[in-house]
């Protein structure tokens, strides 16, 4: 393809000799990931033009030049590892370095080793339940970035959990650690049968100076009757770039609840497909972005209702500080056969900064007519009068606004159900004001 | 009036009526009480024409018509009104304009002219009296933000404008403090004439402390087990609804 | 929903559009196509001086270099330009002088359409515009507004009579290349109103332009332009309708409003174009372009829309908040049924300081229809104090069409207030049986309920029109209930 222009020119570079890695060694996942779309074109490498990437250009990552090799410091990781409080927990601790799985860090359960491992160990222990999720995304495919995820498929968390099992609760570590600008393509397969249950906790961190970025495809199929609670935290720092995919399918009386942490990272980009292919479905999406300086935090939600009797409830709050810029794009779909669906939907917004901006578009598209559906979306800055109140009461200008930024956030932070997750958090926010 | 014989009904399958006998005359004023579930609000929905149940069995007859042949709108303008246990709320559409738009459908169905604007006016101020309502609680949305007090007194109002022949009151006094319940009660006694009846449907005696029934009828399982005079609703009041349920035990 | 239920929906949903008559008069036509001589032709009918035709012409090679907008959610074949007629007038024996001169033909139709062209026949004051095809045939009025200095007349009338004006201010808030369609009008542009309050004056009577499109093959591409001078106040209405045709007529028209320092204009449309007939045969076209400016400090734009007509519709009614505590407003209900399309919706923009904004929505869909709202609510850097509050509702009849909300909010200032909210419902089967218990009918509690949803927006509507803008929901859309 001659289509490359300057801007695109190392992006080409980085897929010829990512091509060219590739075709040299047989992958771990050979023979699962055959249907997966790898034609990556770098002409529809997606531009602020697309209606999709309207307010996030990728401008900046495109002018990376990414390697493809990656030398880590365990020592380093292992001290930062036991700084996490939940990293001390009893549970699955799955840590990934540089896209590969890194068994001297991580702690698995041998007992449920055949339900809870990494992609590439499961991919040669139970193939074909591997067969059953790597893919159910791809109808949905919408850019070149899923399909140099396709390409590349960097190890990640699997989770085959039969017909009413329960898992113990698992952290996955998804590290990058490199001397060279570095980019890690991670795929998470889950298929939790019916009446299984897990919670799930995903946490992206990245060491040094040099740009990296994450660009994991996350695949789930939620059976009926099964239960998933899944947390993505991303504490990149400012040279850090993330752009991922979570793909979801839900049955009947599923339930889900995805929580969403952004607290760093110079552009994040998550996209979060819930396809509510069944009834008496219940889901709940919470987010929390809270960034500064000069950074990007683009959320897009998508969720569609495709049967009738289900529920979702979604709820994003932005706190933007700094030149820093939040972006939410949430679509709701109500299909015709989706009737007596209830959908809501709310993001909240609190700029804290003269630069700081923020772009929400919050979507409803409905086709069936027996439906509770609404949105709202809010801007604004922290209440005058309570700040005023509090500080009636004694408290400092700053004190009174950290304060009131807590609680804003707090209404998010306190649905995550893990304790030492919710006192990281918490900590992080501590941190910032 | 009316005259009830052997009514059976029941929703998506599940019976809830099972043969309903009531006769009931000009001028009188008939309690029907129950435990929860014993049908009592499914008999005051079907005489309104409620569509989500089925009648398998049995006759209404409504001053020599077939009540259950008729519309929903047909059986109000033949003079039954249904006071709701929980009214709807019709965002933008003030008491007023609702209640303007319903008499003149009933006016032009009896083959009358549509009331004019003044006398519309002199009847709401009268009937606002009675029951204690605000003029500028009618001028608002249908409903919309009432509080449980002020829904049911909106409820009467619209029984005093529409002067039905029979009204059924289906658990008016259910959320109603002691004033409301007053005031409600009131209303109604003053809206009583020779001419035309009134259903009370309770779960409670107390409301027939203050309206006093000519009748009162227990139903249970979707049939009135007992009929008697306003002592039966005291009996009811001290032994409980056990006393019905123990005596129909034993029965069966 | 009930047998009784759905019969009702039959008979009214297959109501006939009662505007749908065509006028037999004898018309003045452009030949078919578009090109710089068409463009040529209707400059010289209308006898314009030489900068009119120059910018129309500007106007139509920008056009040429231009895509047709496609991002919208509205589906139709492509439109061939070259096969509409460009310009139609109605012949009439010499230049009106009076009313009692116009031709009686036309007369009637207006009449017909319930406008009077006749003063004293009005009741209340009313000024009326009436647009036929391609020209204004009469506006009423005009002496008496112009004893208070305020001109009222055809967009052609002004070209000639006030250039200074219409150079000054014709293209100033949408400006030629703005996008496909206003181009192609500002290009051949055939007639429109013109309206001038000067500094000061309260302007005593609602303006009003009546468009009719009559002639088969045609489209329509007027153009409005209203200036409010400083702490003047003006209220406008448009309303607007055609014959029932199998073929699409397209409607490009642009209308552009300037207020400044303290002055406040309100603009109400009543859209009632032919929608197409049940199949979706026929109707208007009907892409419009709307954007006032608030130019000046504390003055005040207000758009209300009630859009029942049209094929397609494709308007997004804008105020550009640039004067300091400058207030913009928008109010709409649009109805689609059967295989109507609508996409429409606002932009507030806002770059003054302590500017204010406020959107109420509420879309409408029955039969096959698809509605979409589609609103930006921008607030630029410099815009301190800058407060919105949209509310976009959405009400659904049956379960065959489809509802839609496209926001955009783009929030670059941190004392920013942004609020937005929507909803969707549907008439609940208890709101109905509540009125049948009444003894109101199903179809009546439909049109009680539905004007209650849409209140807020027709309460904004002067009286004549509000009466007929809920008339016109009733028939619209009575018993379209599941």
């Amino acid at each position: 393809m001659n289509l490359a222009t300057p801007t695109t020119d190392l992006l080409h570079h980085y897929h010829a000799a990512l091509l060219e890695h590739h075709s040299m060694m047989t992958h771990p996942l050979h023979g699962l990931s055959d249907q997966l779309n790898k034609d990556f074109d770098v002409s529809k490498w997606p531009t602020t033009r697309h209606e999709e990437w309207k307010y996030t250009s990728l401008k900046a990552l495109s002018q990376i030049e990414f390697s493809l090799e990656a030398s880590s410091d365990s020592k380093k990781l292992k001290s930062y590892l036991e700084s996490l409080p939940f990293y001390h927990t009893e549970a699955h601790h799955l840590v990934f370095v540089n896209g590969l799985f890194h068994s001297e860090l991580s702690r698995l359960i041998p007992s449920e080793e055949k339900t809870v491992s990494s992609t590439y160990v499961h991919a040669s222990l139970i193939p074909e339940q591997l067969a059953k999720v790597i893919g159910i995304s791809c109808p949905a495919e919408r850019d070149e970035l899923r399909k140099l995820n396709n390409l590349v498929l960097h190890d990640g968390l699997s989770i085959q959990l039969p017909k009413g099992q329960t898992a113990t609760q698992v952290y996955v570590y998804q590290l990058i650690d490199s001397e060279q600008p570095f980019a890690v393509h991670s795929r998470n397969l889950i298929h939790l049968a019916e009446n299984a249950e897990c919670k799930v906790v995903e946490h992206f961190a990245a060491f040094g100076n040099k740009s990296h970025w994450f660009n994991p495809t996350t695949e789930i199929q939620i059976d009926a009757h099964a239960r998933l609670e899944y947390c993505l935290i991303q504490t990149q720092s400012d040279v850090g770039f993330f752009t991922g995919l979570s793909y979801l399918r839900q049955s009947d009386s599923s339930q889900l609840s995805h929580h969403t942490i952004s607290t760093g990272g110079r552009l994040i980009r998550n996209n979060l497909d819930l396809i509510l292919d069944g009834s008496h479905i219940e889901s709940h999406m919470n987010g929390l972005y809270m960034l500064t300086n000069d950074t990007l935090v683009d959320n897009h939600t998508l969720v569609d209702h495709q049967r009738p009797h289900s529920n979702s409830n979604e709820f994003y709050k932005g706190i933007m500080d700094g030149k820093s810029c939040g972006v939410f794009n949430g679509k709701i779909f109500v299909r015709q056969a989706a009737q007596k669906t209830n959908a809501f939907q709310s993001n909240r917004n609190i700029v804290l900064s003269p630069d700081a901006s923020v772009y929400t578009k919050p979507q409803l598209e409905i086709f069936a007519d027996d439906v509770k559906c609404s949105h709202g979306a809010t801007s604004g800055q922290l209440d005058e009068e309570s700040i005023f109140y509090l500080r009636s009461r004694g408290l400092s200008h700053a004190q009174a606004k950290a304060l009131l930024t807590k609680a804003f956030a707090g209404e998010i932070v306190e649905r995550i159900p893990q304790p030492e997750l919710r006192a990281y958090i918490e900590q992080q926010i501590d941190q910032r004001f | 009036m009316l005259s009830i014989h052997n009514l059976h009904a029941s929703i998506e399958g599940k019976k809830i009526l099972n043969g309903i006998n009531l006769e009931v005359k000009a001028g009188e004023v008939h309690a029907i009480m129950g435990p929860n579930g014993s049908g009592k609000s499914t008999l005051a929905s079907i005489l309104a024409g409620r569509e989500e149940f089925e009648v398998t069995e049995g006759s209404v007859d409504f001053t020599g018509k077939d009540l259950l042949e008729l519309s929903p709108e047909d059986r109000a303008r033949e003079g039954v009104f249904l006071a709701f246990q929980y009214p709807v709320e019709i965002p933008g559409v003030s008491t007023i304009n609702f209640l303007k738009t319903a008499i003149n459908q009933i006016r032009e169905y009896k083959g009358e002219k549509p009331l004019d604007a003044g006398t519309f006016l002199k009847t709401m101020k009268e009937k606002m009296k009675l029951v204690e309502i605000d003029q500028s609680l009618l001028n608002r949305s249908l409903n919309e933000g009432f509080s449980g007090g002020e829904k049911k007194r909106n409820e009467i109002f619209q029984m005093a404008m529409l002067e039905p022949r029979l009204a059924i009151l289906d658990e008016t006094d259910s959320g109603l403090d002691i004033d409301a319940l007053r005031i409600v009660a009131n209303g109604v006694n003053k809206l009583k004439n020779p001419d035309n009846a009134i259903i009370l449907v309770t779960h409670y005696q107390r409301l027939l402390d203050y309206i006093v029934p000519d009748h009162v009828h227990v139903l249970y399982k979707g049939r009135i087990v007992k009929s008697g005079g306003k002592e039966l609703a005291l009996e009811l009041e001290e032994k409980g609804y056990d006393w019905i349920k123990t005596e129909q035990a034993e029965i069966a | 929903m009930s047998k009784n239920d759905n019969s009702i929906l039959e008979e009214i949903t297959s109501s006939e559009y009662k505007y749908g008559f065509e006028t037999i008069i004898e018309t003045d036509n452009a030949p078919k196509g578009l090109s710089e001589d068409t463009i040529r032709f209707i400059s010289n009918k209308k006898n314009e001086p030489e900068w009119m035709l120059e910018w129309r012409l500007k106007a139509y090679r920008q056009w040429l270099t231009m895509k047709n907008p496609l991002w919208a959610n509205v589906s139709y074949p492509q439109i061939d330009f070259q096969d509409i007629i460009y310009y139609s007038a109605p012949k009439q024996k010499k230049k009106v002088n009076s009313l009692d001169e116009i031709d009686p033909e036309l007369r009637k139709t207006f009449e017909k359409l319930g406008i009077s062209l006749d003063e004293q026949k009005r009741l209340s004051g009313v000024a009326v515009d009436a647009v036929i095809d391609s020209v204004s045939v009469v506006t009423t009025f005009k002496t008496k507004l112009a004893e208070l200095g305020i001109i009222f007349c055809s967009m052609s009338e002004a070209v000639h009579e006030h250039p200074e004006l219409v150079r000054k201010y014709m293209g100033s808030v949408v400006p030629v290349n703005d996008n496909y369609f206003a181009a192609l009008n500002s290009a051949v542009f055939s007639d429109g109103s013109f309206c001038y309050i000067p500094k000061g004056v309260r302007c005593p009577m609602e303006l009003s332009t009546y468009f009719r499109i009559n002639t088969a093959g045609t489209g329509q591409f007027e153009r409005t332009l209203i200036v409010a001078d400083e702490g003047s106040y003006v209220s406008y209405l448009e309303g607007c309708t055609a014959p029932m045709r199998d073929e699409n007529q397209l409607h490009a028209a642009v209308v552009e409003i300037v207020a400044h320092d303290h002055a406040e204009v309100k603009y109400s449309t009543v859209q009632n174009w032919y929608p197409g007939d049940k199949e979706g045969k026929g109707g208007i076209y009907n892409f419009v372009t709307k954007r006032g400016i608030c130019s000046g400090a504390y003055s005040k734009i207000s758009w209300t829309q009630v859009e029942t007509g049209s094929a397609i519709t494709w308007k997004y009614p804008s105020v550009i908040l640039k004067g300091d505590h400058s207030v913009g407003e928008f109010y709409s209900v649009a109805v689609t049924n059967n295989r109507q399309q609508a996409d429409t919706g606002t932009k507030m923009i806002h770059i003054g300081k302590h500017t204010r904004s406020r959107i109420v929505s509420k879309g409408i869909s029955a039969g096959k229809s698809q509605n979409s709202y589609r609103g930006l609510v921008q607030v630029f850097k410099r815009a301190e104090q800058a407060r919105n509050f949209s509310q976009c509702d959405s009400l659904l009849m049956g379960d065959q069409c489809g509802a839609h909300t496209f926001p955009y909010i783009e929030v670059n200032n941190p004392s920013a207030q942004i609020e937005h909210e929507a909803t969707t419902s549907k008439i609940g089967e208890d709101q109905l049986f509540y009125c049948n218990q009444r003894g109101i009918d199903t179809e009546s509690a439909v049109a009680l309920i539905v004007n209650g949803y849409a209140k807020e927006v027709l309460n904004q509507l002067p009286m004549e029109f509000a009466v007929e803008a809920q008339k016109l929901l009733a028939v619209s859309l009575e018993g379209s209930v599941g």
